[in-house]
């Protein structure tokens, strides 16, 4: 309200103020500043012709549908039509009289018009006035082809006056002529009165700015020209136009074919047909253009007496437009048009899927169908099998009626979109994942930091634990930047900032500080890589506003704090972009962080940069190709490593127990670090250099051991501080189930633990979710003993005592398997001088029911059950997806993880497919 | 009117140089302010063992076993409390820590903010940092006692040179350091909020935290010279933090030593609420099932495997704990505040997440109150429940802090306050 306003108000002439028009002391002046077809982009310009401000709200209603997509020099909300900008921190202060400005992208359907009122801080701002706009004009009309009754013609207007928003163009036709088709603008006749105002993407027509309309159109009698042409309702000069020699009104030129008629074929190639009405052609003229486009490309030349040509320099997922004239020495005929769709390759398998019958036999989610017979289950691995298949055999009615595009298309629609779906519930739901932001844990900050900012620090131990949930350190949704971590978030950044700064200058500004681009130059590259994705232009304003305070060096350290603070920094964006299913699809940048964290643990290099400028990262190979470079790089061993120690510890790898020094005397620093390293090492040597396979972590016969580790397990073999593969002669070693690290994990510190490694077993390798120990206060633990052994302590829990039994009978016979190997993970062949007994029985391998019951000797049996069970070969995978996504499979996601879970046991529990699967899923750039 | 506050006043005090002068900070402005009420949660691992722990008689008349035999020289200042439950469905250690500080069963949806992050929240525009969270070497770190608003857990400060750092460090003082840090931090908000804005409802409980934080730190370096509780010999033996590589135990997670880490630790906390840079501490000691060897207490066993085995080894090493408890008393006892001690104007709770660490159960828990006598808490007693749940207890220390409540949490039927607490 103005002052005044407020006056009357006291006074309780409320009436008067609510009747008052509220006119603010302000003026808006919107300006569209580009536009095209659906989209374009204005500028606001206020001025503030009342007391100084020191926050502004602008405010007005979006006319026809118009969304704002991004905006800039402001804050954006919209509602609906509703729009709401504030100002940033740095403009809101507005002297009086001063002016400020904002400019947005935005969307529009149908016309594209100008909002009536805008308002600032509440109050309608008034329109400046604008200066009547000049208008003055040269134009010319040329026939450039022409028949016995038809003829094709272009008007050029150029705009030599001020620039214009909205145009109209018209002339009076002298004879009998008749426009039957225009391009470059909306036409209509009336009579001999043509109109012509703008398509819907040319409707700024600048200063000094050309118009090119082309119509074709029917006569008779003479085709005269028009003598005047206006535009705006003002006469335009003439042209001299020397181009085409006039009109060649001598009805020589050839009749004009009719009927064009563009037929897709196998979404490859483009069939044009057309009737050839003229007699004296000398050949016809092909023509073709993307739809929306404004320029024709010439395609071919005919010989005469033609009427078909087959375009097969035609791109999937592309609309064109073609045009057919027929031409002889004396000029063109009028042109015929058509135009044809080609679909994207997947689209087009669909179609397909559903158009040769796929559907009737294997239901049209690919579930199995009447068949049963599903094809849900594809991996990229097995497109060319695939699409063999169908070249070879399907449909079965008709083998061979399927081939070239029809079957690639629906080998890829197999695996790029009915393997996500795996069942009927997945292809009704929205994306598995939700969009989310990603804080950066301990590890991939180091990382990131170091590839930053070109250092080799070392710094987890400076930041706060993450919150581990099922042992895996990157939840989503409890890692949070609460006061602990910003702190120390702030004290890192101050820290790394002017470190690099200091120690690696060269490498971070490669420009000249003298030269006045260096400080855009350098915000612009390292923004990009810190934010992992380009700077918006209001992003890179900011960050320069800093050099002009201080110098050069200080402005660098300060730009590279406040990126390191930023949440752009902190977290890993998976957010995505709005589609027009209501879904959102991860931005090209955001895959590749999305690949390089979770292969690499830290910002993408050089190349995933370079896939994603130039959007290379969309389809399924294009992940798949990076992620197999990812995978051979040699930091993603030890990104695995976090993955490993996490699904096998629970904790960090490097989190070994303390043990109490007078019961293991061996177990020092330099073992607990060999049993880490062991871990890790054996899952990559069986993953990347072994057989691949799952059932190898269970039946390996070597150990990946040093000097240190190999003397601990009383093996031969190594002899340095190299990690070997190293065969164990005697099988007291044969994977996961024996190694150090998880052996002692899963123990006292004076003492081994069977619970503890029945409940590993069943946690960590199974995935059966063991309930805690219920509130009781009756059982207590066996006291030692040194004539018993550690079974016979803890045999206590018999099948009479229900409440303890119902889960001790999962756990203690397994735990008991392992008595062999003591609380530090030592072999051990008698316990006390007494017999060590290991048979038991294995309850609930893949049902978890207690009546499912398998027989087993010793812990290499146990071991073997384990390495053909499909629950648990499916469970390591199910622990990768949780380490991916970070979280836990819930309701949403489980259809995905199914389907990736299929995947990965269709590959023969290949554990190379189960590192790469994940990323060929669609599910692994939407998110809902 | 001219209103100066404590902090003000000290920062003036110091420029002047009178901090020198021998006078220490709480004797300068004593004479001329109410103390606030101020409250400590002490967390001790793996319970106990009932017979060796809890004080035997009622009243005034009571003896203490071995494991608290270290109380007998502060009995005068303690509360031991016999018969108080944790009640509801969460078992074990693992159930025992959530229900510790929330009053709630931990389970399904059961889950929701602990009292000392709640009691932090509602006193945090008048203090520096709201709750100050402290973790005495722990194993694993996904064991927490502290929960958010929404049930989340808070990460605990490990580090007593970190946590050391944030009240009473050198960025502190320095006023350009502090404005440039806010200036960065601007930055950053304006990010969130442009971030949040864009984004509605989703991800909104995240940015929502992230924003809070960088306004308590913005008011943290804006209220007027946070650290001005006066120099003081602080880490005298010169405790190092270099390990900083993931595969390293970090010294601060070395459980060799614990009693020094446990001492910097509670050094800082008892200058926080000296200067009321906080008046909530937490100070967790190791975690639930801890499996540090106890060395320092003179076991070769760890916490938690004596806490199975019982016997001496598990009365030696909770009684090592009690004497940790019982120097913080003592501490607070001869920190002057007000017109009395810091004690006086402190509620300090001791908890555990069992109570028979042997038997894993939550029935007599092993709890302990000492300290505020100035808000009408009776010292040197011992009570006897009928197995109340332990969601009344939480209530009064609630009450104590000045928050007019009667229910904390789920698991208490009939809610109220353990009113044979007060005079």
């Amino acid at each position: 309200m103005s002052a005044n306003c407020r006056i009357y108000c006291l006074l309780s002439l409320w009436l008067l103020c609510a009747i008052k028009p509220v006119w603010a002391e302000c003026l808006a002046e919107y300006s569209l500043v580009s536009e095209w077809s659906d989209g374009f982009t204005a500028k606001i310009t206020l001025t503030n012709q009342g007391n100084a401000i020191k926050n502004w709200q602008v405010t007005w209603a979006m006319p026809n549908n118009q969304q704002i997509t991004t905006l800039w020099q402001g804050i954006l909300s919209q509602t609906g039509n509703k729009v709401v900008v504030n100002n940033e921190s740095y403009n809101g202060e507005v002297a009086k009289n001063a002016q400020f400005d904002f400019g947005f992208n935005a969307s529009y359907q149908t016309t594209n018009d100008i909002p009536k009122k805008i308002y600032l801080n509440g109050e309608l701002c008034k329109r400046p006035k604008t200066p009547r706009p000049t208008l003055s004009c040269t134009a010319s009309y040329n026939i450039s082809g022409q028949s016995d009754t038809a003829f094709t013609g272009t008007v050029t207007v150029k705009n030599t006056g001020s620039d214009l928003q909205g145009w109209q163009i018209s002339w009076k036709m002298p004879g009998n002529q008749t426009i039957n088709n225009l391009w470059n603008g909306v036409v209509q006749q009336s009579g001999q009165q043509v109109t012509v105002s703008p398509a819907a993407w040319n409707r700024l027509i600048a200063n000094n700015a050309t118009i090119e309309l082309g119509f074709s159109a029917d006569y008779s009698g003479t085709n005269a020209t028009p003598k005047t042409l206006l535009l705006n309702g003002v006469a335009c000069a003439k042209t001299s136009s020397g181009d085409d020699g006039g009109n060649p009104n001598t009805g020589s030129v050839p009749k004009a074919p009719s009927g064009l008629a563009a037929t897709v074929l196998d979404n490859a190639q483009v069939v044009l047909t057309w009737r050839d009405n003229s007699s004296n052609e000398k050949s016809f003229k092909i023509e073709r253009r993307l739809s929306a486009h404004s320029n024709w490309q010439a395609l071919s030349n005919t010989a005469k007496n033609i009427s078909r040509y087959q375009d097969a320099s035609v791109d999937m997922g592309n609309a064109y437009e073609y045009r057919v004239t027929a031409v002889n020495d004396n000029g063109a005929s009028s042109a015929i048009a058509a135009s044809a769709t080609l679909l994207s390759l997947v689209e087009y398998g669909a179609e397909q899927y559903k158009a040769q019958g796929c559907a009737a036999c294997h239901g049209s989610d690919g579930s199995g169908g009447t068949f049963n017979s599903p094809l849900t289950g594809f991996t990229v691995a097995e497109l060319k099998k695939v699409e063999t298949t169908i070249k070879k055999t399907m449909p079965l009615t008709s083998p061979g009626a399927c081939t070239g595009n029809c079957a690639t298309g629906i080998a890829h629609y197999l695996v790029e979109v009915l393997a996500l779906v795996g069942n009927n519930e997945c292809s009704k739901t929205k994306p598995p994942h939700p969009r989310s932001l990603r804080l950066l844990t301990r590890q991939e900050y180091q990382n990131t930091v170091n590839d930053l900012l070109g250092l080799s620090v070392s710094l987890v131990n400076d930041l706060p634990q993450e919150n581990r949930v099922d042992g895996f350190d990157n939840n989503v949704d409890t890692n949070q930047i609460n006061d602990l971590r910003l702190e120390a978030f702030l004290q890192q950044a101050e820290k790394l900032a002017n470190q690099a700064v200091n120690d690696n200058w060269a490498k971070l500004v490669s420009c000249n500080p003298q030269e006045a681009v260096c400080a855009k130059q350098f915000v612009t590259s390292f923004g990009k890589r810190a934010y992992r994705r380009p700077l918006t232009q209001t992003e890179i304003n900011d960050y320069l506003d800093l050099f002009s305070s201080t110098n050069f060096k200080p402005a660098v350290t300060d730009v590279i704090t406040r990126m390191l603070m930023s949440p752009h920094f902190l977290y890993r964006s998976e957010l995505g972009q709005l589609q027009k299913n209501g879904s959102y699809q991860l931005t090209a940048y955001e895959i590749a962080s999305s690949l390089s964290y979770l292969f690499l643990g830290s910002l993408p290099d050089a190349q995933l940069f370079k896939a994603a400028d130039n959007n290379q990262l969309a389809t399924a190979e294009q992940r798949l190709t990076q992620a197999k470079r990812l995978l051979a790089l040699p930091q993603s061993k030890a990104q695995l490593g976090q993955f490993v120690g996490q699904w096998l510890l629970s904790t960090n790898p490097y989190s070994l127990p303390n043990k109490d020094l007078a019961v293991y005397p061996n177990y020092s620093s330099k073992v607990k670090t060999a049993m880490s390293q062991e871990m890790i090492n054996f899952f990559n040597y069986v993953a990347f250099d072994s057989s691949q396979s799952f059932a190898e972590l269970f039946t390996a016969d070597y150990v990946i051991a040093n000097k240190t580790l190999a003397d601990y397990y009383g093996l031969k073999g190594p002899i340095g501080a190299n990690f070997e593969m190293t065969p164990v002669a005697n099988n007291s070693r044969f994977g996961v189930l024996t190694l150090g690290a998880v052996l002692a994990r899963y123990a006292n510190s004076n003492e081994s633990h069977p619970f503890k490694r029945g409940g590993f077993l069943h946690k960590r390798l199974l995935c059966h979710d063991l309930p805690l120990p219920a509130n009781m206060g009756f059982i207590v633990a066996p006291k030692p003993d040194p004539n018993a052994t550690t079974k016979e302590r803890f045999n206590i829990h018999s099948a009479s005592n229900t409440s303890c039994y119902n889960c001790h009978q999962f756990l203690d016979d397994p735990g008991f398997g392992f008595e062999h190997y003591d609380g530090a993970g030592q072999y051990r062949a008698k316990e006390n001088g007494r017999a060590i007994e290991t048979a038991g029985i294995l309850r609930g391998l893949e049902t978890f029911k207690a009546d499912e019951a398998f027989n087993f000797n010793d812990l290499a049996e146990l071991s073997n059950l384990l390495s053909t069970s499909p629950s648990a070969a499916q469970c390591v995978a199910t622990q990768y997806y949780r380490f991916a996504q970070g979280r836990r499979e819930n309701t949403d996601n489980i259809c995905s993880m199914k389907s990736y879970l299929k995947t990965y046991s269709k590959s023969g529990n290949n554990l190379q497919t189960m590192l790469q699967a994940l990323v060929t899923s669609p599910s692994f750039i939407l998110r809902r | 009117m001219t209103f100066i506050t404590r902090r003000q006043f000290l920062k003036q005090t110091a420029l002047a140089g009178l901090a020198a002068s021998g006078l220490t900070a709480t004797q300068l402005f004593a004479a001329n302010t109410t103390p606030k009420r101020r409250v400590i949660f002490v967390y001790f691992p793996d319970g106990a063992e009932s017979a060796q722990w809890h004080a035997k008689g009622n009243g005034k008349q009571f003896t203490l076993p071995a494991m608290t035999t270290p109380l007998q020289r502060i009995k005068e200042h303690c509360v031991f409390l016999n018969g108080i439950n944790m009640v509801g469905s969460g078992g074990t250690h693992e159930g025992g820590i959530i229900k510790l500080l929330t009053g709630r069963s931990g389970q399904g949806n059961d889950l929701g903010v602990s009292l000392d992050y709640y009691l932090g929240q509602l006193y945090k525009n008048e203090t520096v940092t709201p709750l100050l969270n402290l973790n005495v070497v722990p194993i694993y770190t996904d064991k927490h006692i502290t929960y958010d608003s929404n049930g989340i857990a808070v990460v605990p400060q490990m580090n007593p040179l970190a946590a050391f750092d944030s009240l009473f460090g050198a960025v502190n003082s320095n006023q350009a350091h502090q404005r440039q840090q806010i200036s960065i931090l601007d930055h950053s908000l304006a990010e969130l909020k442009a971030l949040q804005k864009a984004l509605g409802s989703y991800e909104k409980a995240k940015l929502d935290t992230h924003l809070n934080a960088v306004r308590q730190l913005e008011r943290k370096l804006t209220a007027q010279g946070p650290g001005t509780c006066g120099a003081w010999d602080f880490n005298s033996t010169g405790f190092k933090v270099t390990h900083t590589e993931l595969w390293q135990n970090p010294e601060f997670m070395d459980a060799k030593q614990m009693a020094l880490i446990g001492d910097l630790h509670t050094d800082i906390a008892i200058h926080a609420l000296s200067c009321e840079l906080t008046r909530v501490v937490t100070l967790k000691w190791n975690n639930s099932v801890n499996e540090n060897v106890m060395s320092e207490a003179g076991s070769t066993m760890t916490c938690h495997g004596a806490s199975h085995a019982g016997g001496a080894e598990w009365v030696k090493i909770k009684a090592w704990y009690a004497e940790r408890f019982a120097r913080l008393i003592e501490q607070l006892r001869d920190t002057p505040d007000g017109d009395g001690s810091l004690l006086d104007n402190t509620l300090v709770f001791l908890g555990s997440c069992l109570a028979d660490g042997a038997l894993h159960n939550h029935d007599n828990m092993p709890f302990i109150l000492a300290g505020g006598s100035a808000g009408g808490i009776k010292n040197g007693i011992c009570l006897n429940f009928d197995g109340i749940p332990h969601n009344k207890l939480l209530v009064s220390i609630a009450q104590f802090m000045g928050v007019n409540i009667n229910q904390f949490g789920t698991q208490d039927s009939e809610p109220g306050a353990l009113n044979q607490l007060l005079v």
